[in-house]
C-alpha cells in the first residue's frame, strides 16, 4: 500500500502507478490489458461467471508541467488538475530527478495588500538552483512535468496523509479484492486523467460491458465518518447498499457531490452509476488526509454489494 | 566535515525560537569535543571561549542566533484539530498543507488544513488554519498542551550546484558557518580571546544577545540577509546567491573594523559584498552594541532567498566564503587595536 502511495503518477503520466498494479495483478486476474490512453482494464472471473460489476478508480495525480524557462534559470510552469495555487507556494517539487522548490519572494519584502491577496500560479516560480537559463535548458525542457515531493505518511490513529490519497487507497483496495475469490466477476478500470476532466473513464467504459458501475474516488469529507455514498447514485442501489451497511455495521454517509467527476461520464454512457467515495480532507492539495478505517469500511461494503448480487 | 554535512545535521535538530534546549545541548557536546570549554547560561544561550597565550589580550566575540521561528499550540477544538499562532515572523502563506512536528512528549506528526471554507478574495488567515494531528480528541489532550512549540518538517534538499533548500537556514546557516571556522581554529595560536554566544530567542526579540552577551572588545554576529529572487529583480540591496559573504555597512555597525574586513576579504580573495543598514539590521548587532558601555560590532551574512519559509535556499559556497572570513579575521586579520 505504501509503495503505491509513494508512487508518482501526474495526469498523463501514470506509469509508476500502473506498471505496479500489473506487477500485482498479472497472476490473479483473467485478462488484463492496457488501452491507448492508458488505462489499465482487468477482469476477474467471479463463482457465478454470469454476473459482473464494474469499478473505475483514478491512477493519477495533480502535478506540474513546466510552461518557460526564465533568462536567470527560473521555471514558470502551469498547474495539472486540481490544485490550489496557494497551496502550492513554498512546496518542494521535483521534475526529471531534480528538486525544485516553488517560491516567492520573502515576506520582510511584500506589502499588507500582496500578502493579503491569494497568489496567482503566474506569480510562482520553480527555483531548481540554475544561475542562469542555460543551466536550467540543460536539464529541462518546456513541457517536462513535476510532482509534488511529498511522501505519504500514515499518522495519528489509522490517519494517511498523501497526494491523490482517496483515489490511491482506492487503487489499492481494488487490487487487493482481485487477488481475493470473487463472488461475481469484477471488471476494474484503473483509469488515466481523472484530473484534467475523467478523459480516461470516456474511453475506457466503452470497452466494458458490466451495466452496474461503481465510480470510487477520494471525496472532500470527514474521515473516519465512514464510506461515501454521494447523491449521484442510483436510488435502487443505494437502497441495497444502506441495507447491507445496516446489517453488517457499515459506516456509511452521503454527500452532493458538486464538480463532475467519473460518474457523470458513467451516467452519461447509459451504465447504472454508485458514486462511492473514501473521505479526505484538504482535497486540493498534496497533502490530502483520509482514514484507513474507511478504507476497511469500502472494502467490506463492496464484497457484501457482490455477495448480495451473487 | 564539509559545510553540506554540518548543514544537513544541524537543520535535523529542532530549536523553535524558546525551546532551543536540543540545539543548545547538541552545540555544548561538539565544542566540548573540539576542546572549547562550554556553558549554557539561564536563558538557554550557549556560551564558548578560547582563552589566547596573552591573559591582558583583547577579547573577540563571534555571535550566531540558533532559534528559529515556529509556531504555537492556542487552543484544542472539540474534534481535535489544535489552534495555533506564529512564533516569530512566520510568512503566514506558507502553513496552508504543510508539515509539521508538535514539540510534544514524544512529539507527534501533524499536516495543517483550512476549517473554513475559502474566501476567494482573501489568503486564509491563520485563525482558520488548524494542526490535524488524526487523532480524535481524548488522546490529542492527553498528549498536547496550550503552549507546546510546532517546529516545521523539511528535509533539507539540494537543488543544482551548491544550492541547498530547507526549513531553517535562518539561522543554521551562521551557526554552521561559525563551527566551521572553530574547526579550523582550535589548534592555532590566536592574537585574542575568543568568546562565542550561541543565543536563544532572537525571532521574539533578540532576547538570546540583550541577556548573554558579555562586554567584550569587539563582536562579529553572523546572520542571514535577502537574496534575490525572480519577483524582485529590480530592488536594490538583495543578493545573488554565490556572491560571497556579505558584509553590512551602517551607523550602528563599526565601519573602523568593517572596513578592515572587506580589505580583508579583498586580499584573501575571498568572495564578499557589501549591504548597507541605514538603522536597524534586524539582527543581534542591533543587541550587542549597546551591552553595558558598549561594544564595536560587525555583521557578515548569508544571502537567503525565500525568507521565514520553510524552503529557504542559499548556496553554501556562501556559507563558506563567511567560515573562511571569519577565520581569516579571528587569527589576525581584524586589528581590534586600530
Amino acid at each position: 500500500m505504501l509503495e503505491l502511495c509513494n508512487s508518482y503518477a501526474v495526469s498523463g503520466y501514470e506509469t509508476p502507478v500502473r506498471e505496479q498494479l500489473i506487477h500485482r495483478l498479472t497472476s490473479h486476474c483473467d485478462s488484463l490489458k492496457v488501452d491507448t490512453l492508458g488505462n489499465l482494464i482487468v477482469f476477474k472471473e467471479g463463482k457465478n461467471k454470469d454476473k459482473k460489476i464494474m469499478v473505475t478508480v483514478p491512477m493519477d495525480e495533480p502535478g506540474i508541467i513546466v510552461k518557460k524557462i526564465t533568462e536567470d534559470g527560473y521555471l514558470k510552469f502551469q498547474i495539472i488538475g486540481r490544485l490550489r495555487p496557494e497551496f502550492l507556494a513554498f512546496k518542494q517539487v521535483i521534475i526529471n530527478g531534480h528538486s525544485g522548490v516553488i517560491g516567492l519572494k520573502a515576506v520582510h519584502l511584500t506589502t499588507k495588500e500582496e500578502r493579503e491577496r491569494p497568489v496567482k500560479t503566474t506569480e510562482l516560480f520553480i527555483d531548481i538552483g540554475a544561475s542562469s537559463y542555460q543551466e536550467a535548458a540543460n536539464i529541462i525542457t518546456v513541457g517536462d512535468y513535476g510532482v509534488i515531493d511529498a511522501p505519504c505518511m500514515v499518522f495519528g490513529k489509522e490517519m494517511i496523509k498523501g497526494r491523490a490519497i482517496g483515489a490511491r487507497l482506492g487503487c489499492n483496495l481494488m487490487a487487493e479484492l482481485l487477488t481475493e475469490e470473487l463472488p461475481i466477476g469484477l471488471e476494474v478500470v484503473f483509469s488515466v486523467q481523472r484530473e484534467i476532466g475523467c478523459r480516461g473513464i470516456c474511453t475506457g467504459i466503452r470497452q466494458i460491458e458490466a451495466e452496474i458501475a461503481i465510480a470510487l474516488d477520494g471525496m472532500e469529507g470527514n474521515p473516519c465518518d465512514g464510506v461515501i455514498l454521494a447523491n449521484q447514485t442510483n436510488k435502487k442501489w443505494k437502497k441495497v447498499l444502506l441495507h447491507l451497511a445496516e446489517r453488517e455495521g457499515v459506516s456509511l454517509t452521503s454527500c452532493v457531490l458538486d464538480a463532475k467527476g467519473q460518474e457523470s461520464v458513467l451516467l452519461q454512457a447509459g451504465k447504472r452509476v454508485i458514486a462511492m467515495g473514501l473521505p479526505v480532507r484538504y482535497p486540493e492539495s498534496a497533502s490530502q488526509v483520509a482514514s484507513l478505517s474507511d478504507v476497511r469500511q469500502a472494502k467490506k461494503i463492496l464484497q457484501l454489494f457482490m455477495e448480495e448480487l451473487a | 566535515m564539509t559545510v553540506r554535512e554540518r548543514i544537513l545535521q544541524y537543520s535535523g535538530i529542532s530549536g523553535v525560537s524558546s525551546h532551543e534546549q536540543s540545539m543548545a545541548k547538541h552545540l555544548c557536546e561538539e565544542l566540548n569535543r573540539m576542546g572549547i570549554s562550554s556553558h549554557v547560561d539561564a536563558n538557554g544561550n550557549v556560551h564558548g571561549r578560547i582563552t589566547c597565550n596573552r591573559p591582558d589580550a583583547k577579547t573577540l566575540l563571534l555571535e550566531a542566533h540558533i532559534d528559529q521561528i515556529g509556531l504555537l499550540v492556542s487552543g484544542i477544538d472539540q474534534d481535535g484539530m489544535l489552534q495555533f499562532t506564529a512564533l516569530g515572523g512566520v510568512d503566514e502563506r506558507i502553513l496552508y498543507g504543510m508539515e509539521v512536528e508538535v514539540e510534544s512528549n514524544p512529539p507527534l506528526f501533524g499536516v495543517i488544513g483550512a476549517i473554513r471554507a475559502k474566501d476567494e478574495e482573501k489568503n486564509v488567515k491563520i485563525e482558520d488554519l488548524r494542526i490535524d494531528l488524526g487523532l480524535p480528541y481524548d488522546e490529542v489532550i492527553q498528549r498536547v498542551h496550550v503552549g507546546d512549540v510546532v517546529a516545521f518538517q523539511n528535509v533539507p534538499k539540494s537543488l543544482l550546484g551548491s544550492l541547498s533548500s530547507g526549513c531553517s537556514m535562518d539561522n543554521r546557516a551562521g551557526v554552521t558557518a561559525v563551527m566551521d571556522c572553530l574547526a579550523k581554529v582550535k589548534h592555532k595560536e590566536l592574537p585574542y580571546h575568543l568568546e562565542l554566544l550561541f543565543s536563544t530567542g532572537e525571532e521574539l526579540g533578540l532576547q538570546g544577545a540583550y541577556t548573554g552577551t558579555k562586554l567584550v572588545d569587539a563582536a562579529i554576529v553572523v546572520d542571514v540577509t535577502f537574496g534575490i529572487t525572480p519577483d524582485n529583480k529590480e530592488a536594490i540591496g538583495l543578493f545573488q546567491l554565490g556572491c560571497g559573504a556579505v558584509i553590512c555597512r551602517g551607523p550602528s555597525l563599526c565601519d573602523v573594523y568593517t572596513k578592515q574586513l572587506v580589505s580583508l576579504a579583498q586580499k584573501e580573495r575571498i568572495p564578499y559584498e557589501i549591504e548597507v543598514a541605514a538603522g536597524n539590521t534586524g539582527t543581534n548587532t542591533w543587541a550587542i552594541q549597546t551591552t553595558g558601555t558598549g561594544i564595536p560590532v560587525m555583521l557578515i551574512s548569508i544571502p537567503l532567498r525565500y525568507m521565514h519559509s520553510n524552503i529557504e535556499t542559499l548556496s553554501l559556497e556562501d556559507v563558506q566564503a563567511v567560515s573562511d572570513l571569519l577565520y581569516a579575521a579571528i587569527i589576525g586579520g581584524v586589528n581590534l587595536d586600530a
